[in-house]
């Protein structure tokens, strides 16, 4: 039963998107606003197409998903390498609370032109940023799932011969799956925003540059159709991870073991 | 005859085990001086009221908690840690793992400590502890699936498959209602008879360990010791409408110091 209303869910949310497609529309037709303010549909789409056809905008964002991907994989390994061995030892366990108290709180964002200094304005800086914006909520979460295992799991697997190492491997990465899933949603949110509002700053970094850049160059020639274009894969990237990769994962994992 | 020469082997012994707690300041004793010995292939109930110490002495035996004096040994190696050889089947309905199916659980110890040339070898150990207590058409299912008492019954398969000589259960069927308490019952008196398996059974239900134990260590009530033991040789299976079971029940309840509150 419940797994059927979870399943649902896409429709629904399909059906509100149509909805607000078409308010949007009607908005646009009406000409309470100017085109060049609030373009139809049609416009976006016919932009879109565009830069689909001439492939400018699909390596853009080829390009910022790698970074992306980069940024996310080497936060989240650091995250699960530092969570455990806090795990391990009470005293790195202190100095990861206190690290995570101090850089927690500082927005990516700010440590821009610090990040400029030290590492330039390419990928790199990108990526630097990135993994500033993933890594501590991604620690935070996991280490929190660590300290919500129930004490029994521990002293069952104890209780069976069960090594330090596969104690981690075996139950505390298991047990903490719906934090660890959280803190990767978390983390991907997050490094959308670090990644877009990096590449903004830096201009074109690389041969192209990535989304980020794209929509920020719009607006240099006014081309508002261009700009909700740009939005517009953005979103549909964040749906499609949404409901056909998170979901799907937390459906063969959690949600079948009946954890959440 | 062998049997009752196998019965007479000590397999765990407690020497002088003390427990202590602070709490605001004051010092409780949890335990105090606790000798008490297990003898091999018996069913012994550590019986007594909430709070008594019992379940601090299981998780001792077990080798989970440090304590603050005296020692255990098993076969007259000192416990010092936990050990597939003494498992611990807890109260609670989470002691199976809920990412692995009921088999995986059982077979996964297994493999751990290399029990099994092969996974097809391991399978066939698990089902066969899965079919001894009756879970068989669950094998494939995950925990939460199950009822709270077809769990407990999964997590005696686990032991029993890791072929544990000793089985602690912190009293596995309190959170049970009557009926499946008292099925769960006769499956364990079953399996026990089959395997010979040595059983620390802890309880606060007086009726509960004259059913099951073959002796009985009395708590008093927040004393931290054993105020006597009770032999109980009544016949299997038992029941409480005979004389006999009404006059160990009144032995062991005077023991208790129910009624005289200190």
């Amino acid at each position: 039963m419940n797994r059927k209303i979870l399943k649902s869910k896409f429709p629904i949310k399909l059906f509100w998107i149509i909805i607000l497609l078409i308010a949007w529309e009607i908005t646009a037709i009406s000409g309470i606003f100017p085109p060049a303010i609030f373009p139809s549909l049609s416009l976006i789409i016919k932009a879109l197409a565009e830069s689909i056809f001439s492939g400018e905008i699909v390596e853009q964002t080829l390009f910022s998903l790698l970074l992306i991907s980069e940024g996310l994989i080497i936060g989240l390994g650091g995250a699960i390498i530092i969570s455990s061995l806090s795990v391990i030892n009470k005293i790195f366990n202190s100095l990861v609370e206190t690290l995570t108290a101090i850089a927690h709180p500082l927005p990516g964002i700010a440590l821009l032109p610090l990040i400029i200094i030290w590492f330039g304005t390419g990928t790199r800086s990108i990526v630097v940023i990135i993994i500033h914006s993933v890594i501590w909520p991604m620690i935070i979460n996991i280490m929190t799932g660590f300290r919500s295992i129930p004490k029994i799991y521990r002293e069952a697997g104890l209780n069976m011969g069960l090594s330090q190492y596969r104690i981690i491997k075996d139950i505390m990465v298991p047990a903490s799956l719906p934090y660890f899933l959280s803190g990767i949603r978390i983390g991907w949110a997050r490094s959308w925003r670090a990644l877009i509002s990096a590449e903004m700053i830096f201009g074109a970094v690389g041969a192209k540059g990535g989304l980020g850049w794209y929509i920020f160059k719009q607006r240099v020639f006014m081309d508002t159709p261009g700009m909700f274009a740009g939005l517009a894969v953005i979103i549909f990237i964040g749906i499609i991870v949404e409901d056909f990769v998170f979901a799907v994962v937390e459906n063969n994992t959690v949600k079948k073991w009946g954890m959440i | 005859m062998g049997d009752d020469l196998d019965k007479m082997t000590v397999i765990l012994e407690m020497k002088g085990v003390s427990k202590y707690f602070t709490r605001d300041g004051k010092i409780f004793e949890v335990l105090k001086n606790v000798n008490l010995e297990v003898l091999k292939g018996e069913i012994l109930c550590l019986l007594g009221p909430s709070g008594c110490g019992k379940s601090t002495l299981l998780r001792q035996l077990a080798g989970f908690d440090e304590r603050d004096g005296g020692s255990l040994f098993m076969y007259g190696k000192n416990i010092t840690k936990p050990e597939v050889n003494r498992i611990m089947i807890f109260q609670e309905f989470n002691q199976l793992f809920p990412w692995k199916t009921v088999l995986e659980n059982i077979m996964y110890p297994l493999k751990v400590n290399n029990i099994g040339q092969s996974k097809g070898e391991r399978k066939d150990i698990a089902s066969n502890y899965l079919t001894m207590v009756g879970l068989n058409e669950f094998a494939n299912s995950y925990p939460y699936q199950l009822s709270g008492g077809m769990k407990q019954k999964a997590a005696i398969a686990r032991a029993l498959a890791l072929k544990s000589e000793v089985l602690l259960m912190d009293e596995p069927f309190g959170s049970l209602d009557a009926l499946t308490r008292g099925s769960l019952q006769n499956m364990l008196l079953k399996i026990w008879e089959e395997t010979k398996v040595s059983i620390v059974f802890v309880t606060h239900d007086i009726q509960e360990a004259i059913i099951l134990s073959d002796r009985m260590a009395i708590f008093g009530r927040n004393h931290g010791e054993i105020r006597g033991i009770i032999d109980n040789p009544l016949e299997r299976p038992r029941n409480n409408g005979k004389q006999a079971f009404s006059e160990i029940y009144q032995k062991a309840y005077s023991l208790l110091e129910l009624s005289a509150e200190r």
